[in-house]
């Protein structure tokens, strides 16, 4: 086996399992706005835009999206990078484009947890105007996976 | 030959089934099933695909796309524990809402 199909081997499985968590996610997140106010996090579910990421300084980026390829329609395309990926794909302050929660999860733990403290930014069309809201991402992570496992991964994570 | 199969002096040959998603890298998507088995792979810029024209192809990316998929690599395996417990962290986030769609409460 070569070396490039040793790697393909070793990483499709992984990233294909995170994918499965991506559809889940996108089609879930009616339900996710609800469970987030359920849970008191309610300006983050309220809010007109909510801007995932993107006020976040971190290093290893993970980035997961649907795109459509040519000859090969919609498919979930996955990147794992130390690259900032809003530099490689250009997203300006006004595009549309905002992190999903699933990815949010995954760039906190492989960072450990480096951006905890940030407040979420917001963004409200009307005035075309960012904002920053209350709630930390340390809040946001704790709300979708629970504190016991949010200290557990703290703690063994390396 | 830089891409090619496991077997010598044979060129590669995508598989038939369908690709499952697809792997970013700097310059390339490169398709591939759930298991790692390669299906296409295509430059960015110019769109060529390894599909046709192989010899062609590698002669053209075969280094770049090799430095690239060996970068990702590398960075998979240093964050590799992390990303298991990142799976660990979805597992239950998805086993939360799960509950909080069937009962209507959040677990604490």
């Amino acid at each position: 086996m070569n070396k490039y199909e040793q790697t393909l081997n070793k990483i499709a499985p992984l990233f294909y399992k995170l994918i499965q968590y991506f559809d889940f996610a996108f089609n879930n997140s009616q339900v996710i706005n609800r469970y987030l106010i359920k849970a008191g996090l309610t300006e983050i579910a309220q809010v007109n835009t909510v801007e995932l990421l993107k006020n976040c300084s971190y290093n290893y980026h993970y980035y997961i999206y649907f795109y459509e390829l040519t000859k090969h329609g919609y498919i979930a395309k996955i990147a794992l990078t130390t690259e900032n990926i809003r530099e490689i794909y250009e997203f300006s302050s006004y595009s549309v484009y905002s992190a999903t929660f699933d990815e949010v999860i995954v760039n906190m733990v492989i960072n450990k947890f480096s951006f905890e403290n940030t407040h979420i930014m917001g963004y409200e069309f009307g005035i075309q105007k960012n904002f920053i809201l209350n709630n930390t991402y340390k809040d946001l992570f704790i709300a979708l996976v629970g504190k016991d496992l949010y200290e557990a991964i703290r703690i063994s994570i390396k | 030959m830089l891409v090619g199969s496991s077997i010598p002096n044979e060129k590669i040959i995508p598989v038939a089934d369908a690709a499952d998603f697809a792997i970013e890298l700097p310059s390339f998507y490169v398709l591939v099933t759930a298991h790692g088995s390669l299906y296409d792979i295509y430059n960015k810029n110019s769109n060529e695909h390894l599909r046709g024209d192989i010899e062609g192809w590698n002669r053209k990316y075969g280094v770049q796309f090799l430095r690239e998929l060996d970068e990702l690599d590398k960075l998979f395996d240093r964050l590799f524990d992390r990303l298991t417990l990142a799976l660990l962290a979805l597992e239950q986030f998805k086993d939360r809402l799960e509950y909080f769609k069937q009962t209507g409460k959040v677990l604490p």
